[in-house]
C-alpha cells in the first residue's frame, strides 16, 4: 500500500521503535526514500532517540543485600498455605525433570510390553487352514509368509507332519472379503494381499476369488514376479473352473511381462481349450511365438521341443494363501529348448504339456 | 534485561523462583535493580524514595510471584509495579529533605559521576558529563505524562501497547506523548546535535 506524508506521520514513532509490522515498515521506508519533508522529520527524531539515552544511575551499594534480606523475611512471613503450595511446586519441579520423566516413560513401556506379549510368541501368528479337496502343495517360492501354517486336510488324509503341527488356536476375528477388497480399491496392496490371503485360507465360497485377488494385489503391489506364482497356485488349485482359467490368463500375462516366454506359452496353450479365453489366448500365443522366434533367431520349424510334465506337489508347508489355493505346479523340463526358459505347466498342471516353438500339444492327464 | 542467548529469560527465572530457586530471584534483582532505581529516581527525583520504591517493587514481585501468568513480559510487569509505587509515593505528598538529582548542579555532580550508560557503546560512554547532565535536565523538564511514557519506553523497553495498558491510556495517545517528548528533547538537546552526528 502506498504511503503519504499523513500516514507516515502516524507511524513514525512505531517505525522509530521498531514496533511496526513488516509490510507497513517497508511502505514507510519507501515513502521516506522519496519524500524530503518526511526525511527531515525522521532524521531529527532518530537523532534525538539515539542521543537521549537515559543515563543509568547505579543504586546504592547495599540495595541488593537489602532486597535479598527483605525477600528472605517476606518468604518466611508468607502464610502457611502459600508456603505449602510453594513447597509442592518445588517437589513438582523436581518430579518433572526430564531424567525422571524419561525413567517413568521407560518403566511404562517395559510394563506395557510385558502385559501385551503372549507366552507363546509363535501361537499368535499361526493360522489354521481347512483345505477342501486333495492336499497339494507347491514349492515355497509360490509365496512367502512369515507365519507358519498348519494345513488340516479335509476329505483327504492329512500328512502326518501336518497333523503333528496342527493344534487348536485361540479364535481370532475373521477377515472379511469386503475388508480385503476395500484395501485393494484404496490402493493398500500389501495389506490387501495379506487380507485376501487370510480370506482364502479361511475357505468358503469367497476363497477362490480371494486367492485370485491376492494375486492381483501382489501384482499391483510387488509386481509380476510374486504375482505369477500366486496365479499359478490358483490355477492349479481350482483346476477346471473359470477361476482357474482367469488365473492362468493372468499368470501367462505376468510370465510374458517377465520375459519367461516358455511359461507364458504353456498357459496360453492351455487356455486355447477354454471357450472364454480361446481367441485371446491364440492371439497372445502368436505374439509369444514371434518373440521366441526372434529370440532364438532361427526358423520356427527347426525349434526343439520342450516338454514339461507336472510333478506331484510336495507336502505343504507354506503361507496361508498358498496353502489355501494349494500349490503351483512344478514343471520339470525334460528337453529344454535352446535359449528358452524352462516351461512351466499351466493351470491344468496334472497334464503333460509339450511345448514346441511352432505349437504346443497338451496331453491329457493320466 | 531479558536473558541473552545463553542466559535464561526473565520469565524462566520467575518460574524457577516460584519453584523455590532463590538464586533465580537474586539474578532478577541483579538484572533489574539499576533500571528500576533509575526509573524511580527520574520519576520521583529523590534518591531515598527511589531506593525505597525499588526495594518495595522487588518485594511485590516476591509476594505476587504466583500472580505472574506470563501473559506479558516480566519487564512490563515489574515496571508497571514500580510505576504504580512511584505514583503512590507522589500521592503521599511527603516532601522530605532529600537531595534532588536535578535541583542544583552542586548536588547533581556527584550523582552524575555514578552515571553510566550500559546500553551504549564505547563512544557513547565517552560523552562528557555535560551531555549527560543536559539529557537529565531535559528529561526532568518533560511534562509528567510525557516523561512517564518516555521512561517506560526508553528505560524499560515497554512496548507502546503495554504502556497504554499500564497507564490506562489509549495507545495512540501514548504514541503522541512519546513523539512530543522526543520533539521537546530535540529542542533541548539541539546543542549536542553535532556531537550525536559525529557518533553515527
Amino acid at each position: 500500500m502506498a504511503m503519504d506524508c499523513e500516514r507516515f506521520d502516524k507511524v513514525t514513532i512505531e517505525l522509530l521503535y521498531e514496533e511496526l509490522d513488516e509490510l507497513s515498515a517497508a511502505a514507510a521506508r519507501r515513502h521516506l526514500h522519496h519524500c524530503t519533508r518526511c526525511q527531515g522529520i525522521w532524521n531529527k527524531l532518530r537523532a534525538t532517540k539515539d542521543i537521549a539515552i537515559v543515563p543509568q544511575v547505579e543504586p546504592p551499594a547495599d540495595l541488593f543485600e537489602s532486597i535479598i534480606e527483605a525477600e528472605r523475611r517476606a518468604e518466611s512471613a508468607l502464610p502457611l498455605p502459600e508456603r505449602f503450595s510453594r513447597l509442592v511446586s518445588v517437589i513438582a519441579g523436581y518430579a518433572m525433570r526430564p531424567q525422571l520423566a524419561m525413567a517413568a516413560l521407560l518403566l511404562l513401556m517395559i510394563g506395557s510390553s510385558l502385559l501385551f506379549v503372549r507366552q507363546d510368541p509363535t501361537g499368535r501368528d499361526q493360522v489354521s487352514v481347512t483345505e477342501l479337496g486333495a492336499p497339494r502343495s507347491a514349492p515355497a517360492e509360490a509365496g512367502v509368509r512369515a507365519a507358519p501354517v498348519v494345513v488340516e486336510g479335509e476329505g483327504a488324509p492329512a500328512g502326518p507332519a501336518a497333523e503333528a503341527e496342527s493344534h487348536p488356536l485361540a479364535p481370532e476375528p475373521k477377515t472379511t472379503y469386503s475388508e480385503a477388497m476395500a484395501a485393494y480399491h484404496e490402493g493398500r496392496y500389501a495389506e490387501a494381499e495379506r487380507l485376501f490371503g487370510e480370506v482364502a485360507a479361511q475357505g468358503g465360497e469367497k476363497a477362490g476369488s480371494a486367492a485370485l485377488h491376492e494375486g492381483h494385489a501382489a501384482r499391483n503391489g510387488s509386481g509380476c514376479q510374486r504375482a505369477a506364482r500366486l496365479y499359478d497356485a490358483v490355477a492349479e488349485h481350482f483346476t477346471g473352473t473359470t477361476l482357474a482359467e482367469e488365473a492362468s490368463w493372468h499368470a501367462a500375462s505376468c510370465y510374458q511381462a517377465l520375459g519367461e516366454l516358455g511359461r507364458a506359452r504353456a498357459h496360453y496353450v492351455a487356455l486355447e481349450g477354454s471357450p472364454a479365453f480361446r481367441d485371446r489366448a491364440a492371439a497372445a500365443l502368436t505374439a509369444v511365438d514371434e518373440a521366441l522366434e526372434n529370440a532364438r533367431g532361427m526358423p520356427r520349424a527347426d525349434t526343439a521341443v520342450a516338454s514339461a510334465q507336472a510333478e506331484p506337489a510336495p507336502p505343504s508347508n507354506q503361507s496361508p494363501s498358498d496353502a489355501a489355493v494349494a500349490a503351483a505346479p512344478v514343471a520339470k523340463t525334460t528337453t529344454a529348448a535352446p535359449a528358452a526358459p524352462a516351461a512351466a505347466a499351466p493351470a491344468k498342471g496334472a497334464g503333460r504339456t509339450e511345448v514346441q516353438a511352432g505349437g504346443t500339444k497338451t496331453a491329457p492327464s493320466p | 534485561m531479558t536473558g541473552g542467548l545463553t542466559e535464561p529469560a526473565d520469565e524462566m527465572l520467575m518460574v524457577r523462583y516460584r519453584r523455590g530457586d532463590r538464586a533465580a530471584f537474586a539474578e532478577i534483582v541483579r538484572r533489574y535493580q539499576t533500571p528500576l532505581y533509575t526509573f524511580s529516581l527520574r520519576y520521583l527525583r529523590d534518591k531515598d524514595r527511589a531506593r525505597d520504591v525499588t526495594q518495595e517493587a522487588f518485594l511485590r514481585v516476591v509476594r505476587r510471584a504466583e500472580e505472574f501468568k506470563h501473559e506479558s513480559r516480566f519487564s512490563t510487569w515489574v515496571f508497571a509495579i514500580t510505576r504504580n509505587l512511584c505514583i503512590d509515593e507522589l500521592r503521599k505528598g511527603r516532601h522530605r529533605n532529600h537531595a534532588s538529582l536535578d535541583a542544583s548542579s552542586g548536588e547533581s555532580a556527584p550523582l552524575m559521576d555514578r552515571v553510566s550508560s550500559a546500553e551504549a557503546g564505547p563512544e557513547r560512554r565517552a560523552l562528557g558529563a555535560e551531555l549527560q547532565d543536559g539529557i537529565t535536565r531535559a528529561i526532568a523538564g518533560l511534562p509528567d505524562d510525557q516523561r512517564e511514557v518516555f521512561l517506560l519506553r526508553q528505560l524499560g523497553g515497554v512496548p507502546f501497547a503495554d504502556i497504554a495498558k499500564i497507564t490506562d491510556t489509549p495507545e495512540n495517545t501514548v504514541k503522541s506523548r512519546m513523539r512530543y517528548a522526543l520533539e521537546r528533547l530535540q529542542k533541548e538537546l539541539s546543542e549536542f546535535e553535532e556531537y550525536a552526528r559525529a557518533l553515527r
